[in-house]
């Protein structure tokens, strides 16, 4: 079978084709895959938010536009959510609560095959940043944690958890926008 | 437009791209953004940082079982077929009681072999995924334009074993390979550590020799940070399963140089 693009795969998902969804899993289930074990750190719950990822696009489909952005993009934020929706569900047994709602960001709109360098570059930027600010922004990113959370958890003054975040957030933009610029 | 300003509003977009911001919040900034096109644009670059954050991870392989399970839950049952069992159903009413019993107990039979068959033949399939998967990983990691490679060796717990942790410069999968280690009781492993500049220890893997390895091993090793931020690294032996810190005696040393 050839590969399909996106946008053809998108159009042939929402006629409910089979195999369209066959092709997209074999597209796109590593990153999925991939973002998912690292947001849940758990193979087994990886799996389960990977296959419940592509069903809720299988069932859905129609909830994707073209204009919005990159479909990988699209589908990332869904593992993402579902992901720290699992965590959350976990969390709620040891009586503890968390929000999130960014399922209307606006997605990147960049073409992907430079994107693939940009990515690489992000995350040099990442391990660049001193341990105290990258901490906080994997925290509240890939574990979905707020602010205040991650100062309960970390035992540090909320403002001081604000400060981190913001200063390692401003780093990121600043060199992402300069490589942007080159 | 909500009564922050866009200095306020600005502060807290970094967190709002990352989905931290607190409910009450959360509130006030967006609707200060939706009417404000200036916060909106560099709202705009958040947001792709905080996208580009979920293509960072490293990669991993689902097992090929979960595209089969996906496949099997899209696709339903045909209703013709519904329909065919269903007039069987009704044609196999008139049959006697114990003909019945006979033919249920029949059935599960069949299907607790079939079952046990099959979760056989998932395990196996995910055991031979995962291990295409890692070889997949070292190839890349030995074959790569930017790879360091750390020498460990063995202390006086192992004598004559001498270890190298091989990766990419960007990357914090690695590859550990293993010479003469000692096959190990089966009470305890060997648990390689990671220690940063502050001294903290990430623990990259826990592993057993095999005894028909003839000493000589392959390991995938899965950091939380990329390896090349480490300064030191170490195997030492812990209660089997691993411990969360070092607490036995260490088996091989390495430093950055």
């Amino acid at each position: 079978m050839t590969t399909s693009s996106e946008q053809d795969l998108i159009e042939r998902l929402r006629q409910q084709d089979t195999h369209a969804l066959s092709e997209l899993y074999d597209l796109f289930s590593s990153r999925v895959y991939s973002l998912a074990v690292a947001i849940l750190g758990d193979t087994m719950a990886a799996q389960e938010v990977t296959q419940d990822t592509f069903m809720k696009v299988w069932k859905n489909p129609h909830l994707y536009h073209r204009d919005e952005g990159r479909f990988a993009g699209w589908l990332l934020t869904i593992t993402r959510r579902l992901a720290i929706d699992h965590i959350r569900h976990e969390n709620r047994r040891s009586g503890k609560s968390f929000s999130l709602d960014d399922e209307n960001l606006p997605e990147l709109r960049d073409p992907w095959q430079d994107e693939q360098a940009r990515w690489r570059d992000l995350k040099h930027m990442m391990d660049e940043l001193p341990l105290e600010q990258r901490e906080v922004i994997v925290l509240a990113y890939y574990r979905g944690m707020s602010q205040s959370d991650i100062a309960l958890y970390l035992d540090t003054p909320l403002g001081t958890v604000k400060t981190r975040l913001r200063l390692g957030m401003e780093k990121l933009r600043a060199a992402f926008v300069e490589t942007r610029n080159i | 437009m909500s009564k922050l300003t866009c200095a306020d509003v600005i502060e807290s977009l970094p967190a709002l791209a990352l989905g931290a911001l607190d409910d009450h919040e959360r509130l006030d900034v967006t609707a200060h953004i939706d009417a404000c096109s200036g916060c909106q644009t560099q709202y705009r670059q958040y947001v792709d940082i905080s996208r580009g954050l979920l293509e960072t991870v490293p990669q991993r392989f689902p097992p090929a079982a979960l595209k089969r399970s996906l496949m099997l839950a899209i696709d339903p049952p045909k209703k013709n077929r519904a329909t065919q069992v269903r007039a069987w159903f009704t044609g196999a009413q008139s049959l006697p009681r114990w003909a019945w019993g006979s033919a249920i107990l029949a059935v599960l039979l069949v299907f607790s072999l079939l079952g046990v068959r099959y979760v056989s033949m998932l395990d196996q399939q995910n055991g031979l995924a995962q291990q295409l998967h890692e070889q997949q990983v070292t190839i890349s990691v030995l074959t790569g334009n930017e790879k360091q490679s750390i020498a460990m060796l063995g202390t006086a717990n192992a004598k004559g074993a001498t270890a190298t942790l091989m990766f990419d410069s960007q990357s914090a999968t690695g590859v550990l390979l293993l010479h003469d280690l000692p096959v190990l009781p089966d009470t305890q492993s060997y648990q390689l550590w990671l220690v940063d500049s502050a001294g903290k220890r990430d623990s990259g893997a826990v592993f057993n020799v095999s005894p028909d390895s003839n000493g000589v091993a392959t390991l995938v090793i899965y950091a939380p940070q990329a390896l090349k931020n480490y300064v030191k690294c170490g195997v030492s032996i812990e209660p089997r399963g691993g411990s969360p810190k070092p607490t036995g005696p260490a088996a091989l040393t390495g430093t950055y140089s």
